[in-house]
C-alpha cells in the first residue's frame, strides 16, 4: 500500500501558489501533516481526496494515477474535509445511509456498520434526530463516522479536532492510532499536540513547499541541544523574541520563563531542556524562506 | 445621526462590492444588454392599437425603461432576495448582531444596496437605449433628458419598491424561501396587471396608466381618428412596420407636472413603510429565534450529551454493491424528507382529481396545477451539494458523478410522476396519446430543468423563477411552444421538450466537473 506524491503544483488565479513541487512518499501508519494556517495542507488534502486537480506533478496509489483515474482511490478512500455540511432534515442513519449508497456500499452489510459506527461516535441515542439539531461537536462526529463507513485504506482526515471537546481530541487520536495499522491515516493539522499522540510520520508544510519529512523520533533529533530556558525580566522579553525562535513563555514571581530555539547557549544563566515536537515543529517552518502567501 | 449614516454607507458599500463581484451579477448584467438589444430589434415593443411612436429619445427612453422596470420587477427581486440570507448563510449575520447595529439601520442597508446592484443593471439598459438611439435609422435627434427622464422617474421608483419587497420577503421567515418566491410572482402579476385593468393608481407603480395617456394624446393629436389601445410586448420581431400597417407618430414624452413627480417619489416613502414594517419580523440573526420555533414539534432536542467513544472493536466488514435503486430511494429520501404532512395531503387530492376530472379539465388546468405544486421539492435538485456544503462528502466516491445526477433526475421524475398521476390515467384511459407522449416528455424536462439551473447557479431561485414564469406563459396560458405539458403542443414540440432534457442533464452534468460548493479558485 502506498501513496505517492510527485512534484504537484497547485497555481490559483493570480498566480499565487496553493502548493509548489511538493514531493512525499506516504506508507501504512498515521502520517501527521503540520504547518501554520494558510500552508496548503487543505489543498494538498483535497488534491489526495480527488475534489481538486493538480496544476503539475503526479499522485498515485499503488502506481495509479489519481489525477487520471480518482476511482481508483476513491473505491478506498475515507475523508473528513475541514468544512462540510450535513442535510438538516436528515436524521444521523438516514444521512450515513444516504452516503453509503453514494459509495456503492451494500445495503445489509452497510446498515450493520452504520449501527456499529454509531456506537463508536458515541450517537446511537440521537440516531433519529434531525442532524440540524446538532452542535459542531456532534456534527464533527457525524463527519468521523461517514469517513469510516466503507472501510477506507486511505483515511483523510483534515483539522479534524475542531469541534471536539479536550477529551474527545483525546479519543480521536487514540482512535487513529487503532485504525492505522493496515492503513494510510493522514492528519492534517496546525495543532502539534494531535499529531503527537498519534503520528508515526510527520511532514511539515510552508508556504505550499514541503519543509521536513521525518519520523516524530528525527523530527526530535534536528532540535537536539538547541532548546533552551531563560529567566528574563519583563521588559526584556520583547528583545528576546525579535532575535530568538520562542517556544513558550510563563510568566512567574522573579520574571519571565521564556522557552527558545538556539544553536547556541542565549545567557550564561539559561539552561538547556529536552526538546518537544513543538520546538522542533517552530524551528522547520522558522526557516527562512521566500514570501509569498497560499490560500487554505 | 451621521455615524448611522457612516455605518449604513460602509454596509451598502460592502454589500454592493461583494454582489457585484460575483458570476451571477454579470450574468445579469448581460441579459440587461440583450434586453436593449431587444427593444432595438423589435423584439420588445409598445404599441398602440395600430399606432406607435418613432423611435425618438422620449420613444426609445420610455420603451427601454418600462421594459426595463417589467424586467427588474420580475426577475430582479430574485437577484437581489438574497442579501439577509447570504449574511445568516455566512454567518457573518452573527457578527453584525453583536454590533449595536439597529434593525432598521440594516435593513434599510440592505434595500439600498439591493437599489444599488438593479440600479447598475439600470445604468447598463440606459447606456443600451442611447447606443440603440444612435444605430436607429429613425432617429431625429439626441434629446439626453427626454431620454434619461423615464429611467429617473419611471423604472428607479420601481427599483426602490422591488428592493424594499425583497427586504420584507426575507425578513418575514415563512417568505424567506421558496414559497416566497412563488408568492413574490403572483404578487408582482397583479400589481402589473392591475393598473391596466383599470386599478387603482395609486398602485401602479410603473406609472403605466399616465404613460399611455400620454402616448394617447400624442397619437390623437397626430391621427385624430385613433381609437386606442396599449400593448407592451415581447415576442418574435413585429414585422408590422415593414408591412406599412402601423401609423407612426411623434410622441415628445412625458410632460413631467409637480404631482407626477410626487407621485413617483411616493415609491421611496413606501419603500421605507416597507422596510419599516420588515422589522418587527427580522429575527436580527438570533438562531435561538429559530430553533425555538421549529423546535416545537421536537421539545426533548439533543442535549449535546455523550463523547467519541474512541474505541473500535469489530466492524462488520463492508461489501461494494453497486445498485442503482439504492441511490435513487436515498435521493427521492433525501427530496420528500421534511416536507409538511398537508405537502403530502394536497399532493393526493391532485392525483385524485386528476383521475376523477374530465379529461379536457385535466388538459386546461389540473395538470399545471399538479405540476406547480411541487415546484419546491424540485427546486433543490442540483443545488443541495452546494448549498448544504456536502460535495466533498458525495463526490469523493467512486463513479458518482454521473450516478448521483442520474438518481437525482430520477427522484425528480418520480415526483412529477406521483403528482401527475391521476392525469396521466386520465390521458391514458381517453386514449389521448398525443397529451400522453407530451405527459411523458414534461416529467422528464422538469426535473431535468431543475437540475441544470440548481448545478449552474448552486441555488433553488434561479429554477423557481424561471419556471413560475414558464409555467404561466406555457401551461397556465396555454401558449403554444411554451406550453412544456404538450397539451396544447404538436409532437415536434413534444420531441422537443424531451431532446431539452437530455440537454439540460447534460448541462448539469458539466456544472459539475469541479465539486460543488469547494472553492477552487
Amino acid at each position: 500500500m502506498n501513496l505517492s506524491i510527485n512534484n504537484i503544483s497547485k497555481r490559483y488565479r493570480g498566480d499565487v501558489w496553493g502548493l509548489r513541487d511538493f514531493t512525499l512518499e506516504v506508507g501504512p501508519g498515521v502520517l501527521g501533516l503540520l504547518g501554520p494556517n494558510g500552508a496548503g495542507k487543505s489543498t494538498l488534502m483535497r488534491i489526495l481526496a480527488t475534489i481538486t486537480r493538480p496544476t503539475a506533478g503526479t499522485v498515485t496509489w499503488n502506481g495509479t494515477d489519481i489525477v487520471g483515474s480518482p476511482d481508483t482511490v476513491r473505491e478506498v478512500l475515507g475523508y473528513l474535509p475541514q468544512d462540510f455540511g450535513v442535510y438538516p432534515n436528515l436524521d444521523t442513519v438516514e444521512f450515513l445511509e444516504y452516503l453509503a449508497a453514494a459509495k456503492g456500499l451494500d445495503g445489509t452489510t452497510s446498515r450493520k456498520r452504520i449501527d456499529e459506527l454509531l456506537q463508536l461516535v458515541n450517537l446511537t441515542e440521537v440516531r433519529r434526530r434531525p442532524i440540524g439539531k446538532f452542535s459542531g461537536g456532534m456534527k464533527q462526529r457525524v463527519g468521523i463516522a461517514q469517513a469510516l463507513l466503507n472501510d477506507p485504506r486511505l483515511l483523510i482526515v483534515d483539522e479534524p479536532t475542531g469541534g471536539l471537546d479536550p477529551e474527545e481530541r483525546v479519543r480521536f487520536r487514540n482512535l487513529l492510532s487503532d485504525l492505522s495499522g493496515e492503513r494510510i491515516v493522514i492528519l492534517s493539522t496546525h495543532i502539534v499536540s494531535d499529531v503527537e499522540a498519534a503520528a508515526t510520520d510527520i511532514a511539515i508544510i510552508r508556504r505550499g513547499e514541503l519543509v521536513a519529512h521525518h519520523t516524530p523520533e528525527d523530527l526530535l533529533r534536528t532540535v537536539e541541544g538547541r532548546t533552551w530556558e531563560w529567566i528574563v525580566q519583563s521588559d526584556a522579553v520583547e528583545e528576546v523574541k525579535k532575535r530568538y525562535v520562542i517556544s513558550g513563555t510563563m510568566r512567574r514571581s522573579d520574571g519571565v520563563r521564556v522557552r527558545l530555539l538556539s544553536p547556541d547557549s542565549p545567557h550564561s544563566s539559561a539552561r538547556q531542556v529536552p526538546p518537544t515536537l513543538e520546538d522542533a515543529y517552530l524551528a522547520a517552518i522558522s526557516t527562512p524562506s521566500a514570501p509569498g502567501g497560499t490560500p487554505a | 445621526m451621521s455615524g448611522t449614516l457612516r455605518v449604513m454607507g460602509r454596509f451598502i458599500v460592502a454589500d454592493f462590492l461583494e454582489r457585484v463581484r460575483r458570476y451571477g451579477f454579470f450574468v445579469t448584467m448581460l441579459a440587461g444588454i440583450y434586453l436593449g438589444y431587444a427593444v432595438n430589434a423589435e423584439y420588445i415593443v409598445i404599441y398602440l392599437g395600430e399606432y406607435r411612436g418613432a423611435y425618438n429619445s422620449a420613444w426609445v427612453g420610455t420603451l427601454v425603461a418600462l421594459a426595463s422596470a417589467v424586467f427588474i420587477s420580475i426577475v430582479g427581486f430574485y437577484i437581489v432576495k438574497n442579501s439577509v440570507s447570504r449574511d445568516r448563510q455566512t454567518r457573518v449575520g452573527q457578527i453584525i448582531a453583536a454590533t449595536p447595529v439597529g434593525k432598521l439601520t440594516y435593513l434599510l442597508s440592505k434595500t439600498l444596496s439591493n437599489f444599488l446592484v438593479l440600479s447598475a443593471i439600470v445604468g447598463i439598459q440606459v447606456i443600451a437605449a442611447a447606443v440603440m438611439l444612435l444605430l436607429n435609422p429613425e432617429r431625429p435627434e439626441f434629446e439626453f433628458w427626454e431620454l434619461l427622464s423615464p429611467f429617473l422617474l419611471i423604472t428607479l421608483p420601481a427599483l426602490i419598491f422591488v428592493a424594499a419587497l425583497a427586504v420584507f420577503f426575507e425578513s418575514v421567515r415563512i417568505l424567506s424561501g421558496g414559497f416566497g418566491n412563488v408568492v413574490y410572482f403572483f404578487l408582482i402579476e397583479a400589481l402589473l396587471v392591475v393598473p391596466l385593468v383599470g386599478g387603482v393608481k395609486h398602485f401602479d407603480h410603473l406609472f403605466i396608466r399616465e404613460v399611455e395617456a400620454s402616448m394617447h394624446d400624442g397619437a390623437r393629436a397626430a391621427y385624430p381618428e385613433f381609437g386606442g389601445g396599449f400593448a407592451l410586448q415581447a415576442g418574435p420581431r413585429d414585422m408590422r412596420v415593414e408591412r406599412g400597417t402601423v401609423k407612426i407618430f411623434r410622441w415628445d414624452g412625458m410632460t413631467w407636472t409637480p404631482e407626477m413627480v410626487a407621485r413617483r417619489l411616493t415609491w421611496y416613502l413606501y419603500a421605507f413603510l416597507i422596510v419599516l414594517a420588515a422589522v418587527p419580523f427580522f429575527d436580527r440573526f438570533d438562531e435561538a429565534t429559530i430553533r425555538k420555533s421549529r423546535g416545537r414539534k421536537n421539545r426533548d432536542g439533543p442535549t449535546g450529551e455523550g463523547r467519541l467513544a474512541g474505541v473500535i472493536s469489530s466492524l462488520t466488514a463492508i461489501r461494494l454493491s453497486s445498485r442503482f435503486g439504492r441511490l435513487l430511494v436515498a435521493e427521492l429520501r433525501l427530496m420528500l424528507k421534511g416536507l409538511h404532512w398537508a405537502w403530502y395531503l394536497v399532493s393526493l387530492g391532485l392525483v385524485i382529481a386528476g383521475f376523477a376530472s374530465p379529461t379536457e379539465t385535466v388538459k386546461q388546468s389540473l395538470l399545471a396545477v399538479a405540476w406547480i405544486w411541487p415546484i419546491l421539492v424540485w427546486s433543490k435538485l442540483g443545488m443541495r451539494e452546494a448549498y448544504h456544503g456536502t460535495g466533498q462528502l458525495i463526490f469523493t466516491a467512486p463513479g458518482i458523478r454521473l450516478r448521483q445526477l442520474v438518481a437525482a433526475w430520477g427522484a425528480g421524475i418520480v415526483v412529477a410522476l406521483i403528482t401527475g398521476m391521476g392525469a396521466g390515467v386520465n390521458l391514458l384511459m381517453a386514449g389521448d396519446l398525443q397529451s400522453l407522449a407530451g405527459f411523458g416528455a414534461a416529467v422528464l424536462f422538469i426535473p431535468a430543468l431543475a437540475l441544470a439551473f440548481g448545478s449552474l447557479s448552486g441555488g433553488s431561485k434561479l429554477f423557481e423563477a424561471v419556471y413560475v414564469f414558464w409555467w404561466y406563459l406555457g401551461p397556465m396560458n396555454r401558449t403554444p411552444t411554451v406550453d412544456f405539458t404538450g397539451m396544447v403542443t404538436d409532437p415536434a414540440t413534444t420531441t422537443g421538450y424531451a431532446v431539452l432534457s437530455l440537454v439540460c442533464v447534460g448541462i448539469a452534468y458539466a456544472a459539475r466537473r469541479k465539486v460543488p460548493g469547494v472553492s477552487t479558485a
